[in-house]
């Protein structure tokens, strides 16, 4: 693969030329960048494999993108509306593409490691821009086919194969949206910040852009479920104006189904001409300082930045409450500067916060369409699917609290002399539950209680003490040797095994207990009783971790 | 006099062995500089001193305990400052230190007068509540000096003591040092700053290929080999005497 890309590289070396870039430089770039590539782990949409042999791991990338394309090419070719497919189409290639950028951007154009490699070379900075956008268009150009191949040959068989190409060709302009209203919003942070916030704020935007595609995934089907039922072309509609998805597919339509109202006019202008316009944006206003920037990022370093953190928080407050000896506290206050701090831990944990609003969707959603009234959602429990999937946020929180960019610093709980491991771990569990849960599930239980009233109080409590207690399960399933927080290296996360367990208790579990606490709500006391067990068995948890020794920890 | 570290046929392997029978005594109030080529099981060896690696064969006691059976208490009055700086860059050295001391048990605010004097002295006063993130490699390899011995312990691993620190910042850690040496403190370190351990040593063990191929005061070393400076001596006996050769071949390559 990496040959066929220099191929196409070597037939495009006047362009290069042109743009100002020394070309075998450029090419010599790229083929290690490419060659890195195949060997690196990269964070594939917050999923990474393994490196046993890690030189295959970019196609098994490729492979499950095809896998899941499936469905989206089973959607293609069994929806009526090409309209309405061709959506479906694209938003999921839009998101998908978007997704991996927001994880992988930092990775790929704001590394500046190789800047320590590439700077004291004679290679002008333009080159190394080139290179860098050429090296993220081959990536995310390669993502893109094994995501849009299956569903284009689907959309070709049941339309016309003419159409299999058409589609290719509008997934280029996808592509394009995608990786430029990404670029536009990077561009934008780094034009109004200065380089040593910069990735603070990277971090914070990677959050917040997590979330609203992982909202826009769960909202957008729902949006044309509607459709999906009536199974038929109706027109257009303003939010099809809207929506870049809508656009493309917009071009689609007219093509299969020979329509070519204005409104398909301003669909097609939209496609067309909206990618470029991003293009020149963003090339014409931004890039230069962006390349500046990103130059003098890796190279300075920045000695006295007087921030000055301030010494009591909460974190200590509580900790000086709720802890049991020193070993302990010591831990639970480090999580809290830690989990603060990390950019690490603040963009893969806080997108976890982002399940709970489909949550919402679902119990609402039947309400705001009048389908059913406030009165009859009070007599049902929906509020238990709620209570029970926070836990959900509650586990997300905890397992990233065991990987840190400074996992080499664990060798301080191997020098020190920490009797029970235990106090370490129970440490760090107080700190994420004070620090996250308990907020989290104050304003879930709020939102709660305002629909179902006070006579659910002694669920929430159930279900606070569940979430812990099943926090505290997760650990002893999921591995065999104990991890101390934040030792972990991020790159090396879960294996597919515990993984599968993982999934058991998701699917299986948490639904059970749900199940359990449904029936006991019918009988007088049972919630209460329910609570009970929960607490015992949260104390016989604990108890056990208080008896960890140092065996059975890996090293 | 016991010796405060006391090895007998240690070994250790990985894949390969790395230590093949390591003997050797340490006394109380030396600074013992432990030298030896990359791979020569150096950093292994303090490990296990430190109950870092607890699965090895032969006979380790420290500060006359069984590391295998006494690891805690023995981690209680000993100190370490390893080679590679990590440490948790987000935190403060304010920070840093508190959680550090309290695994070590010590109260509060003496841990945060310690941290604040010790800081002062290395010149770091101002940076006492900034993160560590923007520090120098000299600035960090600072905070874990004190971090290894703000528990005042009795001995002292000190793994590449000096790598990162400036030449005024050696000085001050030689002087650091001889005081703690004054005070009956033992300072076990390894480098490969031949001068600096020529300098401040009492004593100079040379390790290669996992055993101890020389030990002694430098002077003692010095009649071994009949030779001058530790630089030669450390040619001498780790048998690499043939660098004028391959430098002057390496030379030739590049014409």
């Amino acid at each position: 693969m990496i040959n066929a890309v220099l191929w196409i590289l070597d037939r495009l070396q006047g362009l290069f030329r042109r743009l100002g870039a020394d070309y075998l430089s450029l090419r010599a770039i790229v083929e290690m960048k490419l060659l890195m590539d195949t060997r690196r782990n990269r964070s594939t949409l917050g999923r990474s494999y393994r490196n046993a042999d890690s030189s295959g791991r970019l196609w098994l990338v490729y492979a499950m993108n095809a896998f899941f394309s499936l469905f989206i090419g089973l959607l293609v070719s069994f929806i009526p509306s090409v309209m309405t497919g061709m959506t479906v189409l694209f938003t999921y290639l839009i998101v998908m593409v978007a997704l991996t950028l927001i994880t992988d951007y930092a990775e790929l154009l704001l590394d500046t490691t190789d800047n320590a490699i590439l700077l004291p070379r004679p290679v002008n900075s333009r080159t190394i821009w080139l290179s860098r956008l050429v090296h993220l268009i081959v990536y995310v150009s390669t993502l893109a086919l094994s995501m849009v191949l299956i569903p284009a040959g689907a959309a070709g068989y049941r339309f016309g194969w003419w159409l299999t190409p058409v589609v290719l060709l509008l997934s280029v302009q996808a592509v394009l949206l995608a990786v430029f209203l990404t670029t536009l919003l990077y561009l934008l942070v780094v034009r109004f910040t200065s380089e040593e916030k910069l990735k603070d704020i990277i971090a914070y935007l990677q959050v917040g852009l997590s979330l609203l595609f992982t909202v826009g995934y769960q909202v957008v089907p729902r949006l044309i479920r509607p459709q999906l039922t009536n199974l038929t072309d109706d027109g257009l509609h303003t939010w099809h104006y809207l929506t870049p998805p809508a656009w493309l597919a917009g071009v689609a339509d007219s093509l299969v189904n020979h329509v070519f109202t204005p409104g398909h006019g301003v669909l097609l202008a939209l496609a067309a001409g909206v990618p470029p316009l991003l293009l020149w944006v963003s090339s014409r206003y931004l890039a230069t300082d962006f390349t500046t920037k990103l130059t003098a990022m890796g190279s300075t370093t920045q000695v006295h930045t007087a921030r000055k953190q301030s010494r009591r928080s909460v974190g200590n407050w509580l900790a000086a409450r709720f802890t049991r000896n020193a070993t302990e506290r010591a831990s639970f206050e480090l999580s809290w500067l830690l989990t603060g701090r990390d950019r690490r831990f603040k963009t893969r944990a806080y997108p976890a916060l982002g399940f709970l609003l489909p949550m919402l969707f679902v119990v609402l959603r039947p309400i705001l369409e009048g389908e059913v009234s406030f009165e009859s959602l009070q007599e049902g429990r929906m509020y238990l699917l709620v209570i029970y999937s926070s836990q959900i946020v509650m586990g997300s929180f905890y397992m990233n609290s065991f990987q840190s960019e400074d996992f080499r610093a664990a060798w301080v709980y191997d020098a020190a002399p920490v009797a029970a491991p235990g106090d370490i771990i129970l440490g760090n569990l107080k700190a994420i539950v004070f620090k996250f849960f308990t907020p989290f599930y104050l304003v879930v239980s709020a939102g709660l209680l305002f629909v179902w009233g006070p006579q659910i109080l002694d669920d929430l409590v159930a279900g606070y003490i569940f979430a812990v207690f099943v926090t505290t399960l997760e650990a002893w399933v999921k591995s065999r040797y104990w991890k101390l927080p934040f030792s972990q290296e991020p790159k090396t996360r879960a294996d597919s095994g515990r993984t599968i367990i993982l999934m058991m208790m998701l699917f299986f579990f948490l639904p059970l207990c749900g199940l359990a606490h449904w029936g006991a709500s019918f009988v007088p006391g049972g919630t209460i009783l329910i609570a009970g067990c929960y607490a015992a068995m949260l104390w016989g948890t604990i108890q056990s971790y208080r008896k960890l020794r140092w065996e059975q920890f890996s090293e | 006099m016991n010796p405060v570290i006391s090895i007998r046929n240690l070994e250790k392997s990985y894949d390969q062995p790395v230590l093949k029978g390591v003997n050797l005594d340490v006394n109380a109030g030396e600074i013992v500089g432990y030298i030896g080529p990359n791979g020569a099981g150096k950093s292994t060896t303090i490990k296990i001193l430190l109950g870092m690696i607890p699965d090895f064969s032969g006979e380790v006691t420290v500060l006359g305990r069984d590391i295998r059976t006494d690891a805690l208490e023995i981690k209680r009055h000993v100190g370490y400052v390893p080679e590679n700086a990590a440490l948790y860059e987000v935190l403060t050295p304010a920070e840093f230190l508190l959680f550090m001391g309290r695994l070590y048990g010590m109260d509060d605010a003496v841990i945060r007068r310690k941290a604040e004097d010790l800081l002062q002295l290395v010149g770091l006063a101002d940076q006492i509540d900034s993160r560590m993130t923007t520090f120098s490699k000299g600035m960090r390899q600072k905070v874990l000096l004190i971090a290894g011995m703000i528990h005042n312990p009795e001995i002292i691993f000190l793994d590449e003591p000096l790598s990162g620190l400036d030449a005024n910042a050696v000085i001050l850690v030689k002087e650091i040092l001889a005081r703690l040496r004054e005070a009956g403190k033992t300072i076990f370190y390894s480098s490969h700053l031949m001068d600096v351990v020529e300098k401040i040593s009492d004593r100079i063990v040379i390790i290669n290929q996992g055993t101890v191929i020389a030990d002694g005061t430098i002077e003692d070393l010095r009649h071994q080999v009949q030779s001058g400076s530790l630089e030669r001596i450390f040619q001498g006996l780790t048998g690499d005497d043939s660098t004028s050769l391959r430098a002057s071949e390496f030379f030739q390559a590049l014409q």
